[in-house]
C-alpha cells in the first residue's frame, strides 16, 4: 500500500514540488522587479545608485559581517549553522545526487556520508536553538507570525527523517512509512518556499536595495502622500 | 519507365506471405517493427512504418492494400500547398520540404491511405510511392512489392495492358471471380485494380459505388471555381446597396424626398 | 475595474496556465503526446473548435460591418467597433490555433509561395491572411484615435467603408470556402450534415453565429462592466438574428427533404440525436426566443438565446468536422484534456487581450473613460507593505497582478504535472493461449499460429526452457503471457510489497539493498542473485534474470522466435527455408488459411527476407 504512495511522491509529487518553487520564485522574482520599477517609475527619480546597492547586498551576504553584530551573537551563530545545513544537506546529499544523475543525468560533487550526517543533526539542533532564542526573546516572540513557528517546526520534519531513512537502525517506526514522511514533508516544504517568508532564498536582495533605493522620494511626494492619507487639512 | 504504371492485385492469388510488406519496408527505408499502434489506429495494418499492409479477411481472405494513385486524386486536389503531387508518370508523390501538416489529405482520401508520424515534432504524411524515384531512374523495373510475390498475386504494367489482363482472367474463370474490376471506375480510376472473389467495397471508407464514380475533387471545384464571381458579386451588391442607400439619405436631408413614416420598422421595440 | 472583471480575468488567467502547460510539451513531444488524434481522425478538437468555429465566431465583424455602414443603420454603429476588435482577435486566434495543430508550424506561410488553387484549404488560407489584414486596417483608427497620427487616422477613417466592402467579400469567400473543405469527404461526412449545398449553409450560419455573437458579447460585456447594455441595439440585433436563423433552418431542412435524407433524422441513431441536439439549440430555440417580444426587450431573455445559438453553431462546426464523422471511421474520438486546455487557452488568451484593450483604448467610449478614472483614483488608494518581502512598493493594481501571476502560475504547474509527456500508445492485452495450440494476439494480423506440439517435439520434451525461461516458484512451463502481458508495453513483474512481507519486513532490507547510499532499484540486489535455481531457465536470448519489467509480448516474442527460426531455415538438414518468414507464423488459422500455408510452404521461390 505505502509502495504506491511512494511511489507517487518520488514522481509526480516531486516532479510538482520542484516545477512550483522553481515558477512560484521566478514569479516572485519577476514581480518584484517590476515592483521595483514601478516604484522608481512613480517616484520619478533617474538616478539609481546600482553600485552602492550591489554592494550593500554583499556585505549582508557574506556571514562575518552578520556575524560581527553586537546584540544576540548566539542566536545569529544559530541562523548561520542553520542555514549552511539547509543548503548542504539537500543539496549534496549522496543519496539525492543519486536521484538527480538518475533522473536527469546531472550529478555534483558530494558530502561524504558522515558529514551528512552529523550536518543533519547540527541542523535540527540549530533550529531548535533558534525556536527556542525566538521563544526566550520577548520582543522577537511579539513580532513572531504564525508561519515563524510552523516553518521550523516543519524544517525539523524532513531532516529527521531523512537521518533516519538513511539509517532505519535508528528509527522506532516503519521505514517506509518515515520515508513517505521525508519525502511529503519535503515537498510541502518546497511548494511553500514561494508563498512563504523562505521566499527569502531569492528576494533576500529586496529589502536592502530597497532600503538603499526605494525611498527617494521627488520634490513634492509629501504632498501626494497627504493626499492620499485624506489629511489635506493638515500641513505636511 | 512505362508512361501509365499501375499494379493489379489477383485478391484470389494472394496467400499473405507479406514478401510485399518485407521488401516495401526494405526499399522505402522503414523500420523492420512498427511502434506500439496508436489508439484509433486504421484497422487494414497500414501505418506510417507500414506504407502496404495484408489487410485479412474473413475467409482466409488476403487483400493488399497501398496506395490506390487515382486518377484525379483526392489528396492531391487537397493539399493547400501542393506538397502532394501526381507525377506526369502516375504515381501521387510527397515533399516534406513543401507540406505544413494539416492533414487535409488523411481527410480527403476515401480509402485512408496517408498516414502521419504522431509521435515526431517534425512529423510527415507517409504512404507508397509506387517507388517512383528508382522507377523514374530505371534502377527498378517493377515496384519492389511486385518483385517480391511469389505467387504473382499482384502484377505491374500500363494500365490498359492490366485492365485487359484483368477482364481476361474474369472471362477465363467466370466462376472464379466476380465480374467487377475495382478500382476502373471509382471516384474517377485508380492506378491500383483489384479482381477478386469477394465484394471489395471495404476498401473504401464507404462503398465507392454510391458516390456514382465521380471523381472526388470535381465536387470541391464545383464549389471553388464560382470564388471569383463571388467576390466581385458581393463587392458590387455591397457597393451598389450602399450608393442607393446614402442617396436616399441624402435626399431626405436635403427634404427631396419625404422621409418614411416610421424611420425604421425595428422602432416598435424599442 | 469591478470585481466581476476580476474575477473572470482571474479564471482566464488560470486556463491560459493550464494552456501554457500543454503548449511547451505540444512544441517538445509533438501532436502524439497532447492530442487523440489518429490516423482514422486526423482532424479533431483544434479543427472544429478553434479554426472552423473561430472563423465563424468572429463573422459577427463583416456582419455588423454591412448592417452599420453600407445599410446606414445608425443605430448599430455602438457595435461596429467591439464587433470588429472580436473579429480580428477570433481571426488572430485562429492563426494560433493553426500553429498548435499545424504538425510543421514553422510552415505556415507556405501558402503565400506554394499554390494550388484547387484546394479550399489554399483558399480559406489567403482570404484569412487577406482579412486579418483589413480588419487590422479597420481597427487601427482605435489605436490612433487619442494619439499624434492625426494624418493616418482621417485617411484611415476615410477608407473605413471600401475596407468595410473589401472584408465582408472576402468573408463571403471564406466562410462559404470552409463548407467547400468538407464537399470532398462524402464518405466521411454523415447525410445529415452532407449536401452538395454545404458552402451556402456554412455562410448563412455563419451569419446567424455572428449575429448572436455580438449579443452575446456586448451583454457579457455590459454585465462585466455593470453598465446598461444598448437595449435598443441588442432587440435590433435579435430580429436580424431571429430572421437569419428562420433562413437557415427553412434552407437546412428542404435540403435534407430534397435529397430525401430528412427520414434520417428521425430514426433512432447516435447523429440523428445529435442533430437535434444541434439544431434546438443553434436554431430552433433561439428563434422561438428571440421571437417573443417580450423576451427581445429583456437583457436575460436576449442573452440565454444568443448563448444557446452560440453553443449550437460551435456545435455544428464540431459535428461537420469530427462528431458527425465517427459513423464512417467507426472510431470513437472525445477530445483529451489537452486538447480542451489548448483550445480554451487560447479563447481565454485572446480574451483577455479583448478586455485589456477595451480597457486602454476607445473601443466603447464609457469603458474606456470608466477605467480611466479607476485607475487615476489608484493612484490616491493607501499603499500596502508586500506580506513577503516586507517592502513598501505597490498600490492595489499590484494586488490583482498578484493574483493573477499566481493562478497563471499554478496551472502552469499543474498542467506541466498532468500532461502525459509519452505519446498514447493503445494498451492490448495479450490473451492467454488456451490448449497451448494457438496464440492469440491483435494488431495487425488477428492471430499468430503457433503448433506447440510441434515445437515440442522439434526441440525436445526435456528443454522446455528455452521458451518458458522463467517459472513462478511452483510452477512449471508458466504461460508467457504472465510476465509479458501487454503486447506492445513492458509489464512490472517485481512485487516489492511481497518480498518485504515473506522476507521479514524492514530487517531485510539490507538483503538486496547496500547498506550505504541510496535504496534504489538501480542499485538493488539483481533477482537472479536469490532466484538462480528456483526461477532462473536461461535460454538464448535471456541468459539471466536481472529485469523488474518485462518487455512487451511482440518484442519478447521476436526476439526468442526469430532468433531460433532462422537458425532452422539456414539448416539444409532440416530443410525448411521458408522458416525463416512472417508469414510462417503471421497468418490466419481458418481452415482456408491452413492449405495456403502448406502451398506456401510447397513453394519452391520462397525467399527468406531480412
Amino acid at each position: 500500500m505505502l509502495e504506491h504512495w511512494i511511489a507517487l511522491a518520488r514522481g509526480p509529487f516531486l516532479r510538482l514540488a520542484l516545477l512550483a518553487m522553481a515558477l512560484g520564485l521566478l514569479r516572485q522574482v519577476a514581480l518584484q522587479v517590476w515592483e521595483i520599477s514601478w516604484a522608481f517609475h512613480r517616484a520619478g527619480d533617474q538616478v539609481v545608485p546600482w553600485g552602492l546597492a550591489i554592494r550593500r547586498n554583499l556585505e549582508w551576504l557574506l556571514p562575518w559581517r552578520y556575524l560581527q553584530r553586537r546584540e544576540r551573537r548566539a542566536y545569529n551563530f544559530t541562523s548561520f549553522v542553520f542555514h549552511v545545513g539547509v543548503i548542504a544537506v539537500p543539496v549534496f546529499f549522496a543519496g539525492h545526487v543519486a536521484i538527480w544523475r538518475q533522473e536527469s543525468g546531472i550529478g555534483w560533487w558530494t558530502l561524504p556520508p558522515a558529514v551528512a550526517d552529523w550536518l543533519s543533526v547540527l541542523t535540527v539542533a540549530a533550529l531548535v536553538g533558534l525556536l527556542a532564542g525566538r521563544a526566550a526573546n520577548a520582543s522577537s516572540r511579539g513580532l513572531s507570525r504564525f508561519e515563524d513557528w510552523a516553518l521550523p517546526v516543519l524544517c525539523i520534519v524532513p531532516f529527521v527523517t531523512g537521518l533516519w531513512t538513511a539509517h532505519p537502525l535508528w528509527s522506532p517506526f516503519d521505514a517506509q512509512a518515515v520515508y513517505l514522511v521525508h519525502l511529503l514533508s519535503a515537498e510541502l516544504l518546497l511548494i511553500l518556499v514561494p508563498f512563504s517568508k523562505l521566499v527569502h532564498m531569492v528576494l533576500f536582495w529586496v529589502s536592502q536595495t530597497s532600503t538603499e533605493l526605494g525611498w527617494r522620494f521627488p520634490p513634492g511626494s509629501g504632498e501626494r502622500v497627504r493626499l492620499s492619507l485624506g489629511k489635506q487639512s493638515e500641513g505636511v | 519507365m512505362i508512361t501509365d504504371p499501375c499494379i493489379l492485385n489477383d485478391v484470389t492469388r494472394c496467400i499473405g506471405c507479406e514478401e510485399c510488406v518485407a521488401a516495401c519496408k526494405k526499399i522505402n527505408g522503414l523500420p523492420a517493427e512498427d511502434p506500439p499502434p496508436r489508439v484509433g489506429h486504421s484497422k487494414d495494418g497500414l501505418s506510417a512504418t507500414r506504407w502496404t499492409s495484408i489487410f485479412r479477411r474473413p475467409g482466409g481472405v488476403n487483400v493488399r492494400k497501398q496506395c490506390r494513385h487515382c486518377l484525379e486524386p483526392a489528396c492531391v486536389s487537397v493539399c493547400p500547398v501542393g506538397a502532394l503531387q501526381k507525377t506526369p508518370e502516375g504515381p501521387v508523390i510527397y515533399d516534406k520540404s513543401v507540406c505544413m501538416g494539416c492533414r487535409y489529405c488523411m481527410m480527403a482520401c476515401p480509402y485512408g491511405i496517408p498516414h502521419y508520424e504522431w509521435s515526431s515534432v517534425n512529423p510527415s504524411i507517409r504512404k507508397c510511392i509506387l517507388c517512383h524515384e528508382k522507377l523514374k531512374s530505371g534502377e527498378i523495373d517493377r515496384p519492389a512489392c511486385v518483385t517480391a510475390c511469389p505467387k504473382e498475386a499482384t502484377l505491374f504494367g500500363s494500365r490498359e495492358a492490366m485492365l485487359a489482363e484483368a477482364r481476361r482472367r474474369i472471362e477465363a474463370q467466370p466462376g472464379k471471380y466476380l465480374p467487377h474490376i475495382w478500382g476502373e471506375h471509382e471516384f474517377g480510376g485508380t492506378s491500383v485494380l483489384y479482381i477478386s472473389n469477394v465484394d471489395l467495397s471495404f476498401l473504401a471508407w464507404e462503398d465507392p459505388e454510391a458516390f456514382e464514380n465521380e471523381p472526388l475533387p470535381e465536387r470541391t471545384w464545383n464549389a471553388l471555381r464560382k470564388v471569383p464571381y463571388e467576390f466581385l458579386g458581393m463587392g458590387a451588391f455591397m457597393t451598389a446597396a450602399w450608393w442607393i442607400i446614402d442617396r436616399r439619405m441624402r435626399l431626405e436631408r436635403e427634404g427631396t424626398v419625404p422621409p418614411p413614416s416610421s424611420e425604421e420598422k425595428g422602432g416598435t421595440d424599442e | 475595474m469591478t470585481r466581476r472583471v476580476q474575477i473572470t480575468k482571474g479564471i482566464l488567467w488560470f486556463i491560459t496556465g493550464l494552456a501554457a502547460a500543454v503548449t511547451i510539451v505540444r512544441f517538445t513531444r509533438g501532436l502524439g503526446a497532447t492530442t487523440v488524434l489518429s490516423d482514422t481522425t486526423p482532424w479533431g478538437l483544434w479543427v472544429g473548435f478553434d479554426v472552423m468555429g473561430g472563423v465563424a465566431l468572429a463573422a459577427g465583424g463583416f456582419v455588423i460591418g454591412a448592417i452599420a455602414h453600407v445599410f446606414r443603420r445608425e443605430r448599430y454603429h455602438h457595435a461596429v467597433r467591439p464587433a470588429i476588435l472580436t473579429a480580428l482577435l477570433g481571426y488572430a486566434a485562429v492563426a494560433v490555433g493553426l500553429l498548435y495543430d499545424l504538425g510543421l508550424p514553422w510552415n505556415i506561410w507556405h501558402p503565400i509561395v506554394f499554390w494550388n488553387p484547387r484546394s479550399p484549404l489554399f483558399e480559406v488560407a489567403w482570404c484569412v491572411m487577406l482579412y486579418l489584414t483589413v480588419l487590422f486596417l479597420e481597427f487601427l483608427p482605435v489605436f490612433l484615435e487619442r494619439t499624434r497620427f492625426k494624418g493616418l487616422y482621417r485617411t484611415l477613417l476615410k477608407a473605413q467603408l471600401p475596407l468595410i466592402i473589401l472584408g465582408i467579400s472576402i468573408s463571403t469567400l471564406h466562410q462559404s470556402s470552409l463548407g467547400t473543405l468538407l464537399l470532398i469527404m462524402p464518405f466521411r461526412l454523415h447525410p445529415l450534415w452532407y449536401t452538395p449545398h454545404l458552402p451556402e449553409l456554412f455562410f448563412v450560419s455563419a451569419i446567424c453565429l455572428g449575429l448572436v455573437m455580438v449579443i452575446f458579447e456586448s451583454s457579457v460585456t455590459a454585465w462585466l462592466y455593470e453598465r446598461r447594455p444598448h437595449t435598443a441595439m441588442l432587440s435590433g440585433l435579435a430580429r436580424f438574428a431571429a430572421g437569419a436563423i428562420a433562413f437557415y433552418l427553412a434552407f437546412r431542412f428542404f435540403d435534407l427533404w430534397h435529397r430525401g435524407n430528412l427520414h434520417l433524422a428521425f430514426e433512432n441513431t447516435f447523429e440523428a440525436r445529435l442533430f437535434w441536439v444541434e439544431i434546438a439549440m443553434s436554431a430552433l430555440i433561439p428563434l422561438v426566443l428571440f421571437l417573443v417580444p417580450r423576451v427581445r426587450r429583456s437583457h436575460t431573455g436576449v442573452f440565454v438565446a444568443a448563448a444557446l445559438g452560440v453553443m449550437g453553431f460551435l456545435l455544428n462546426r464540431i459535428d461537420a468536422s469530427g462528431l458527425a464523422q465517427v459513423w464512417a471511421t467507426g472510431t470513437d474520438y472525445f477530445p483529451a484534456w489537452t486538447e480542451f486546455a489548448v483550445s480554451f487557452g487560447i479563447v481565454s488568451f485572446f480574451a483577455l487581450i479583448y478586455l485589456f484593450i477595451q480597457e486602454h483604448f476607445p473601443v466603447e467610449k464609457e469603458i474606456v473613460d470608466e477605467e480611466e478614472k479607476w485607475r487615476q483614483r489608484q493612484l490616491f488608494v493607501l499603499p500596502r507593505f508586500d506580506r513577503l518581502s516586507q517592502v513598501w512598493l505597490g498600490d492595489r493594481t499590484f494586488a490583482s497582478r498578484r493574483v493573477y501571476s499566481l493562478l497563471f502560475v499554478v496551472a502552469l504547474v499543474l498542467g506541466l504535472t498532468l500532461t502525459p509527456w509519452q505519446p498514447l500508445v493503445e494498451a492490448s492485452p495479450v490473451q492467454r493461449a488456451r490448449g497451448g495450440e494457438v496464440l492469440r494476439v491483435g494488431f495487425p494480423l488477428g492471430t499468430v499460429q503457433f503448433p506447440h506440439a510441434e515445437h515440442v517435439e522439434r526441440i525436445g520434451k526435456d528443454r522446455c526452457g528455452v521458451c518458458h525461461h522463467l517459472h513462478r516458484p511452483g510452477d512449471v512451463g508458466t504461460p508467457c503471457t504472465e510476465c509479458h502481458a501487454d503486447l506492445y508495453l513492458p509489464t512490472r513483474i517485481f512485487d516489492h510489497v511481497a518480498h518485504v512481507r515473506v522476507l521479514d519486513g524492514n530487517r531485510s532490507c539490507a538483503r538486496c539493498h547496500p547498506a550505504e547510499g541510496p535504496r534504489e532499484a538501480a542499485t538493488a540486489a539483481k533477482c537472479s542473485a536469490c532466484h538462480e535455481k528456483d526461477m532462473m531457465a536461461a535460454n538464448e536470448v535471456v541468459t539471466r534474470f536481472e529485469r523488474t519489467d518485462a518487455p512487451g509480448y511482440r518484442e519478447s516474442a521476436h526476439a526468442l522466435c526469430i532468433a531460433c527460426h532462422r537458425k532452422e531455415a539456414e539448416n539444409p538438414d532440416v530443410g525448411k527455408p521458408d522458416l525463416f518468414r512472417c508469414a510462417t507464423c503471421h497468418r490466419g488459422v481458418e481452415p482456408h488459411g491452413e492449405a495456403v500455408l502448406e502451398a506456401s510452404l510447397a513453394t519452391a521461390e520462397c525467399t527468406p527476407h531480412r
